[in-house]
């Protein structure tokens, strides 16, 4: 599902970002990438999310070469993600519902459609009574939940959250790590960034570490 | 789509009512100029063309013309589409006709034996309508050259000095017009840039939001073209309603006070299709605008300029 083969980013000035990067994470799989702030985590995520190209080597992410693929193609290939950020970017002028119906609205989906799968995914990460608040009626926990809702409203195979937890307390980033273990129990592969080593341990997943531009099996 | 646009459009209507109305305002007085020159010309045109079919042809004939040489002319010109009436005026009617003219103003000269008849013969020739309007007044102009090359015909008058001036006048109006227009509409592009420039501002998460979730670019440029579109359209249709006010109070202030010119029957507001000419105007001016500003604001990989711009 995420490929990475021999893959360099470098910036301007020289400075490598990714060192000859090889990755496989398998359809289903749940990864946790940890690394110490600057170690090339949001880099790693640029890529995947094709919001940023490789200098060299090879990024294949649900069965698009992002090394290869055309501008034209991109937004297709982004249909097909879906990307949780620590700072939630959600819409502060939109509704709960309205920020999760986004993504099946660019999707070209139907009124009634879009009514139906928002209530079910907003039932799922138990929101469904904040459905006409704004973002900032809602705590930090809450706000993150409706980032995962809209990320995963559009059944997407992949979903890469960048520090999902770096804004909540303990008990929050619980809450929300069980909600992303659960859309992977329905098939989606998930790869989460995060620098908790601890909820790391306690979760027993599989664990990529990366560290000065390099990658490596925990 | 629409749904969408519309949606977004009085979303951005609700958080920046201030800028909204402002240009509005400022696109309105922009074709408010525009619908005031295309009246002005348009009345301008109405005035030449009134004029126009009252214009009549004299054809000077000379006095030793041949009557197959009267026949051919008078054939030929009946026979001419520009040509709605053609009338012999003999040298004996030519001379009856002055001297009932010059009896009225001076009684005396009737009485006048001295008086021989220098007068010619003439062919009256009245024309169609419109003739003077446009390109018309060149086939007017085309029409005296050749007549003056026949046999048989000494001159031709039609009122040269006047319609030529009048005309040249209506003609430089227009083509004055035509490039206020242009650069009117070339400002209004700036405006409706700088208000959609600001409204992306605006709607900076809204955009990378949107390429997150796998917008197309049209998806995310339309609410903003279609923006200025309303503005555009918005602006020309407000434009249109107060000239029209402004028109009606002008044609009272011409109905009372310069009865005189009897002009009040004459002027008339924009016709139906000019009218929509500037609507279109409008609106194309404003998804124009637009377009210019935020064609590039959605490329897939313009989030990412923008992180690294801000150095994240």
């Amino acid at each position: 599902m995420i490929q990475f083969q021999h893959t360099y980013k470098t910036y301007v000035g020289d400075v490598c970002a990714l060192k000859d990067v090889n990755l496989n994470i398998d359809k289903g799989e749940f990864v946790f990438l940890t690394g110490p702030s600057g170690a090339g985590k949001t880099t790693l995520f640029k890529l995947i999310s094709a919001f940023d190209k490789a200098t060299s080597g090879s990024v294949k992410v649900a069965g698009y070469d992002l090394n290869r693929v055309k501008p034209t193609e991109i937004p297709y290939f982004r249909r097909r993600i879906g990307v949780v950020y620590q700072d939630f970017k959600l819409l502060k002028n939109r509704t709960v519902f309205e920020n999760v119906a986004i993504p099946l609205e660019v999707l070209g989906f139907k009124p009634t459609v879009i009514e139906s799968r928002v209530a079910e995914i907003l039932s799922r990460v138990s929101l469904s009574n904040k459905k006409m608040s704004f973002p900032e009626q809602l705590s930090g926990g809450e706000q993150q939940r409706v980032a995962i809702a809209r990320a995963v409203v559009h059944q997407p195979g992949v979903l890469i959250a960048d520090e999902p937890t770096g804004n909540l307390d303990p008990t929050l980033s619980e809450e929300i790590m069980d909600l992303l273990e659960s859309v992977n129990a329905q098939g989606t592969t998930v790869f989460v960034a995060t620098h908790d080593h601890s909820m790391v341990q306690r979760r027993n997943k599989r664990v990529i570490e990366i560290d000065g531009g390099e990658v490596g099996e925990a | 789509m629409l749904k969408i646009c519309w949606k977004s459009f009085l979303r951005s209507w609700k958080h920046n009512a201030t800028v909204q109305v402002t240009t509005i305002s400022v696109l309105c007085g922009t074709f408010f100029v525009i619908t005031a020159f295309a009246l002005i010309h348009e009345n301008l045109n109405g005035l030449l063309s009134r004029w126009g079919q009252e214009v009549q042809m004299t054809v000077f004939l000379d006095d030793d013309i041949k009557l197959e040489e009267l026949d051919s002319l008078k054939t030929g010109l009946e026979s001419d589409s520009s040509v709605k009436e053609v009338t012999y005026v003999s040298k004996q009617d030519a001379a009856r006709q002055f001297l009932n003219q010059m009896g009225t103003m001076a009684p005396e000269f009737l009485g006048d034996e001295k008086f021989g008849n220098p007068l010619p013969a003439s062919l009256e020739v009245s024309l169609a309508s419109g003739l003077s309007k446009g390109s018309g007044f060149d086939r007017l102009v085309g029409l005296a050259d050749g007549l003056l090359k026949k046999a048989g015909v000494e001159d031709v008058s039609y009122g040269q000095g006047w319609i030529e001036n009048y005309a040249s006048v209506v003609n430089q109006f227009g083509r004055s017009s035509w490039f206020v227009i242009f650069v009117l509409l070339a400002g209004s592009f700036l405006i409706v840039g700088n208000s959609i420039r600001n409204s992306v501002n605006q709607k900076r998460e809204e955009i990378e939001v949107l390429e997150l979730v796998g917008a197309t670019p049209f998806r995310v440029q339309a609410p903003f073209i279609f923006e200025g579109s309303v503005f555009g359209l918005l602006s020309a249709s407000i434009a249109i309603v107060l000239a029209f006010v402004v028109f009606q109070g002008q044609s009272l202030v011409a109905d009372s006070s310069l009865q005189f010119l009897g002009l009040s029957t004459e002027l008339q507001f924009l016709s139906v299709t000019k009218m929509l000419l500037i609507l279109s105007f409008g609106l194309l001016s404003g998804a124009l605008g637009s377009w210019l500003c935020v064609r590039s604001i959605s490329t897939g990989w313009s989030a990412a300029s923008r992180q690294e711009s801000l150095g994240l």
